[in-house]
């Protein structure tokens, strides 16, 4: 009778052990899974640009408006590079700075039957920051091409 | 024997419910400490605001023809706009301000305490978008419009 005691209170210790273990590994988890919450959380949630066309709107707009002065594409027809240049200069200087926290810079080339003929760089930074290309666009006027891009360390906005 | 094997699962019963709340809560806790604080998307909002008076004021690359006769009072009529804003955090249509300058000629609208605040830093201050645009007119002038957007709703995007 006694031994038949023993037996089952090593039983009962044993479940009750199990239970304690599977306990504790139950809180560790939840407490790595509460942890690594508090760690992944952006406390900013802070959305400052989109991945849609859109954002470039202003520059499109811009860039438009110039090739569609015909004083900007008599110059063009007429091979002044040199008036050209000062034109897109002004041009560069009125396009939106997409740098909300981060360098953006938008540079311009003019290639024309692939022999680079203007390079026109607007660094606001004054230095060369170029790493990527961004908002790429090339036009083609008869045998010239006119590709406008834009530099940003890092992501553009 | 008996006896006690019911006692035994009445407890691990009341375990069970101890174990199943502390899961809920955690997970309770996880999810409203990721979904609980708001997106801040006033940046966002004040480049649509800057993008819809870029399309009012350059359509197809030439400037709005009747740029002239746009002014405070008419301007958010004309560029299909409008500053109500929803009424909650007593907000009293006072959360916009815009100003554009196009040859010299300025057109504010909105809140003007907001342009006050374009100077503050930290996540409170509404972030204010400059921007600029290049257009021409039918004579091929060219005209440097420069847009000024400010969108406060503090309240709801911090």
């Amino acid at each position: 009778m006694c031994d038949q005691n023993i037996l089952n209170k090593k039983g009962q210790i044993g479940e009750t052990m199990t239970w304690i273990v599977a306990t504790i590994i139950i809180i560790t988890i939840l407490g790595i899974s509460i942890f690594a919450t508090q760690f992944i959380i952006n406390p900013d949630k802070k959305i400052t640009f989109s991945e849609d066309k859109e954002k470039n709107l202003l520059a499109i707009k811009s860039i438009t408006s110039f090739l569609k002065n015909e004083k900007n594409v008599e110059l063009l027809r007429n091979k002044d590079y040199v008036n050209f240049e000062k034109e897109v200069k002004v041009l560069l200087e009125t396009l939106p700075d997409p740098s909300v926290g981060s360098a953006g810079d938008w540079n311009f080339e003019l290639y024309e039957n692939d022999e680079k003929k203007i390079e026109v760089h607007n660094y606001r930074l004054a230095t060369n920051i170029g790493q990527y290309n961004h908002f790429e666009n090339n036009f083609l006027f008869e045998q010239t091409k006119l590709r406008f891009w834009l530099e940003c360390q890092g992501i553009c906005k | 024997m008996q006896k006690n094997k019911k006692g035994a699962e009445k407890i691990i019963s009341v375990y069970w419910f101890a174990i199943l709340f502390i899961v809920a809560g955690a997970m309770v806790y996880m999810v409203s400490s990721f979904y609980g604080k708001p997106y801040d998307v006033r940046e966002i909002e004040a480049g649509l605001l800057t993008n819809k008076i870029a399309e009012c004021l350059s359509v197809e690359g030439y400037i709005n023809e009747n740029w002239g006769n746009l002014n405070t009072d008419n301007f958010l009529d004309q560029c299909g706009l409008d500053f109500n804003t929803e009424e909650i955090y007593s907000w009293n249509d006072d959360q916009y301000y815009i100003e554009v300058n196009i040859s010299e000629k300025i057109i504010s609208v909105g809140n003007t305490n907001l342009k006050g605040s374009c100077f503050l830093q930290g996540k409170n201050a509404p972030p204010c978008l400059e921007s600029s645009l290049y257009a021409i007119d039918l004579q091929d002038n060219n005209y440097k419009i420069n847009i000024l957007s400010i969108v406060r709703k503090t309240e709801k995007n911090v």
